[in-house]
């Protein structure tokens, strides 16, 4: 009995532990290592996006609205990478969720014009395809579409060059 | 001599067996009662029961069927959409398994890990039991010491040692559970600093503004800093407004500070008090309208949109404002 005892407390200590050292708003994706879900459909611009057509070696899909503070912090930092990268390989997206494509249009104007596709996702369709929890989220996709990393929340330079820029140089 | 003690035990054995068998019976009874002998029957409620099942990934607290946020709701369009489909109520759950990972699931599943969240308010309640059984059946007699030995001798009964190991044993369990609520408390548990918040520091609101205007970094240590050094703020602003109450400037610098740290009260009230000064100042306007305690709040949505009216095209709030109130441009 007194085992029995001893491997409750165990038990019970262990998982505890587990959960309080755990940051609860940190959820690890499913997705990373596996590969992307689909994204098709409308662009802002009034074309269309397919991921599984698009030729670049690495896209970088984003999920972003106008109403979201952190998106336009990081906007400069994507439009940056889409046009600095784009010869080595990089194809930039989003994912423009739960938001209406005016005030959408407006931000990009707001930020220096579009620079790079964002597909129209009204209902939040394609943000729960792809298990976003929260806005801005961002996805590393390679060549063979699978995706190498994700960002919840906003993306830096530095997050750039370290998860991005190696994957281009990948042969 | 054995009769009498004999007699004492069994009906406690008896009293115990009764008590346990009423609690038994009520707990059975309450679970269910709770648990209702209807399954969901219509569409409707089939989508309500799998969104209840389901957590919301922008409001981890909640339920997808209890939360406002537009996430929530896209999720629940799809269970609608799915449900009409004709899938399983598992296959919805299954789909949303494959994207969010069973963290979506409110209640876990009983396999992989899952079954220890299930097995261990069993096995506590079982190990209760051996307990408290083996406590009544072991506690001495006055009449007779030879209790335990008979006792021990029936069915189910483990070896039966003397007092002093009893007690020693339970030293022993008393002091692994201390040591180990020690450990895990020591290794798990930081203290929570001065200015720091209760959310495990992801600062409310503010941060978002307030990361805008400072080159982008580590966006964690980022937040921490900016609350800690905006509570530094807090205590040196509010001296200086003391010192001049009917300095706007330096009140709306506590505002700011306070909004930073998470005050919205002090922001609320410096703002107000710029604003009986200069009714017209932009930047208390939008402090007002941020300071706002609940969406009911209407003299901060009246701010916010005299702040539109007023602030010049430029103003770096305006887009954020415009967010808030859900206006387009």
């Amino acid at each position: 009995m007194l085992a029995a005892a001893l491997l409750g407390v165990a038990a019970v200590v262990s998982v505890f532990s587990s959960g309080f050292g755990r940051d609860p708003s940190v959820v690890p994706s499913n997705f990373v290592s596996e590969p992307a879900p689909g994204l098709a459909g409308p662009t802002l611009d009034g074309g269309t996006y397919d991921l599984a057509e698009d030729p670049a070696k690495v896209v970088l899909v984003n999920v972003w609205a106008s109403w979201c503070g952190p998106c336009k912090a990081e906007y400069p930092v994507l439009a940056a990478a889409a046009e600095g990268l784009a010869s080595r390989g990089l194809s930039v997206v989003g994912i423009n969720t739960q938001d209406k494509p005016e005030n959408a249009q407006a931000f990009l104007r707001e930020m220096g014009g579009e620079v790079y596709p964002s597909v129209v996702d009204v209902e939040g369709r394609h943000a729960v395809d792809w298990g976003t929890f929260g806005i801005p989220e961002t996805f590393v996709i390679d060549e063979t579409g699978t995706v190498r990393a994700r960002q919840v929340g906003e993306v830096t330079s530095s997050w750039i060059d370290q998860h991005v820029v190696p994957l281009l140089d990948e042969s | 001599m054995d009769r009498p003690a004999r007699r004492t035990a069994s009906r406690r054995v008896l009293t115990a067996a009764a008590v346990v068998g009423v609690l038994v019976a009520l707990a059975v009874a309450g679970l269910v009662r709770s648990a209702g002998t209807d399954g969901p029957v219509t569409d409707g409620e089939r989508a309500q029961a799998v969104a209840a099942s389901l957590r919301c990934p922008t409001c981890q607290g909640l339920s997808v069927a209890d939360s406002g946020s537009p996430l929530a709701k896209s999720m629940r369009d799809i269970i609608d959409e799915q449900v009409a489909a004709g899938k399983s109520s598992e296959e919805i759950k299954g789909y949303f398994v494959d994207r969010y990972g069973d963290w979506v699931l409110l209640a876990p599943r009983a396999e992989g890990g899952g079954w220890v969240v299930w097995a261990v308010p069993g096995a506590a309640v079982l190990v209760g039991l051996l307990v408290v059984s083996s406590l009544v059946r072991r506690r001495p007699d006055p009449d007779t010491g030879a209790a335990d030995e008979l006792e021990a001798t029936g069915p189910g009964a483990t070896q039966a040692p003397g007092r002093g190991s009893q007690t020693l044993r339970w030293v022993a369990v008393g002091g692994v559970l201390a040591a180990s609520l020690g450990v895990l408390i020591a290794t798990n548990l930081d203290v929570r600093g001065e200015g720091e918040l209760a959310t495990g520091n992801v600062t409310p609101l503010g941060a978002s503004t307030a990361q805008q205007q400072t080159p982008p970094e580590d966006a964690g240590q980022t937040q921490d800093q900016d609350a800690e050094s905006a509570i530094a703020a807090m205590e040196e602003l509010q001296a200086a407004v003391e010192a001049n109450p009917d300095d706007v400037a330096t009140r709306l610098a506590l505002a700011s500070a306070a909004f930073q740290g998470g005050r919205l009260d002090v922001t609320r009230t410096q703002a107000e008090a710029a604003l009986d000064r200069e009714p017209r100042n932009v930047d208390a306007l939008m402090l007002r309208g941020l300071a706002a305690e609940s969406k009911k709040d209407t003299e901060a949505t009246s701010a916010l949109r005299s702040f539109l009216r007023l602030a010049p095209e430029d103003h770096p709030a305006v887009p954020l404002v415009r967010g808030l109130l859900g206006e387009g441009s």
